[in-house]
């Protein structure tokens, strides 16, 4: 079993702080991972927001978030995936990144600009419209529809495990709101 | 007693309705849309929520949990005051 199928299970089970090691583990043995430091982002950034944990717990996983961030740009941020993931990962909770929401979409901005032909990075087109507007609504609905037909963006998505799964939901959420509105 | 104006709110509503409407709305783990539904959409829901918080945040930096009764529905908010600004990262009915 690769460390991703042992991660998928951790995070089945909530058991995060086993699945914090095994990325750290992953990351010890091949600090060139994309991969595994966008699962570390994400599944921390994840825990924070959306997790129950002890709250005596929330600084050192904040404080962890940040310093994995903070390697991980410095080592990948001329690099379209990671700058496309990590800028989604961003908006969740920028601040725990402690940046602006501007500087999150500028990397999925930048992502689309070194990888053009990405329909999935193109989202950075649509990350911050007012939704209280119905034409901008109408685009992303567009937009979701057209990427979730993409087999390749679903084999794209599907090899980022967690992370990946959240952005087809939120593709997914996009592509009925037209049904439901 | 409120610790945000009104026009601090509605930069709050016009923060979450740009920047967070797929995290917040897009999960159906968060059960938020009976509550939607009662109160006419999106927007409604994010000022609702606000108001109701109005007073129970911090003056700056991370809230955890903050719990609001909104339309008789229990609602749980996580997010950061910034720059004067409630940020809402994430919203869901337990």
């Amino acid at each position: 079993m690769d460390w991703k199928e042992q991660l998928s299970k951790l995070e089945q089970s909530k058991d995060w702080k086993s699945a914090i090691a095994l990325i750290q583990e992953t990351i010890n043995q091949n600090s060139s991972s994309i991969d595994a430091y966008l699962s570390m982002n994400y599944l921390l950034m994840n825990l924070l927001v959306e997790e129950q944990y002890d709250p005596n717990g929330h600084d050192y996983y904040a404080g962890l978030l940040k310093k994995y961030f903070i390697e991980s740009y410095a080592k990948f941020s001329n690099n379209p995936e990671y700058l496309f993931y990590i800028g989604q990962i961003a908006c969740i909770s920028e601040w725990y990144f402690d940046i602006e929401i501007e500087e999150a979409q500028s990397m999925m901005k930048k992502a689309s600009e070194l990888e053009p032909g990405s329909i999935l990075y193109k989202w950075a087109n649509y990350s911050g419209l007012d939704m209280r507007e119905s034409s901008n609504k109408e685009k992303m609905i567009v937009y979701a529809k057209q990427t979730l037909s993409e087999p390749e963006v679903k084999r794209e998505l599907k090899s980022k495990g967690a992370l990946g799964k959240y952005l087809w939901d939120s593709l997914e959420y996009w592509s009925k709101e037209e049904i439901t509105k | 007693m409120t610790q945000f104006s009104s026009s601090t709110i509605d930069d709050a509503v016009a923060y979450a309705m740009k920047n967070k409407v797929t995290h917040v709305f897009g999960k159906a783990a968060h059960n938020l849309d009976p509550l939607v539904t009662k109160l006419g959409g999106q927007e409604n829901t994010f000022r609702a929520v606000l108001n109701a918080a109005n007073g129970k945040l911090p003056v700056s930096g991370v809230f955890n949990n903050v719990s609001v009764n909104v339309g008789g529905y229990n609602v749980i908010i996580r997010g950061s005051v910034v720059n004067g600004v409630p940020k809402i990262g994430t919203m869901f009915i337990p």
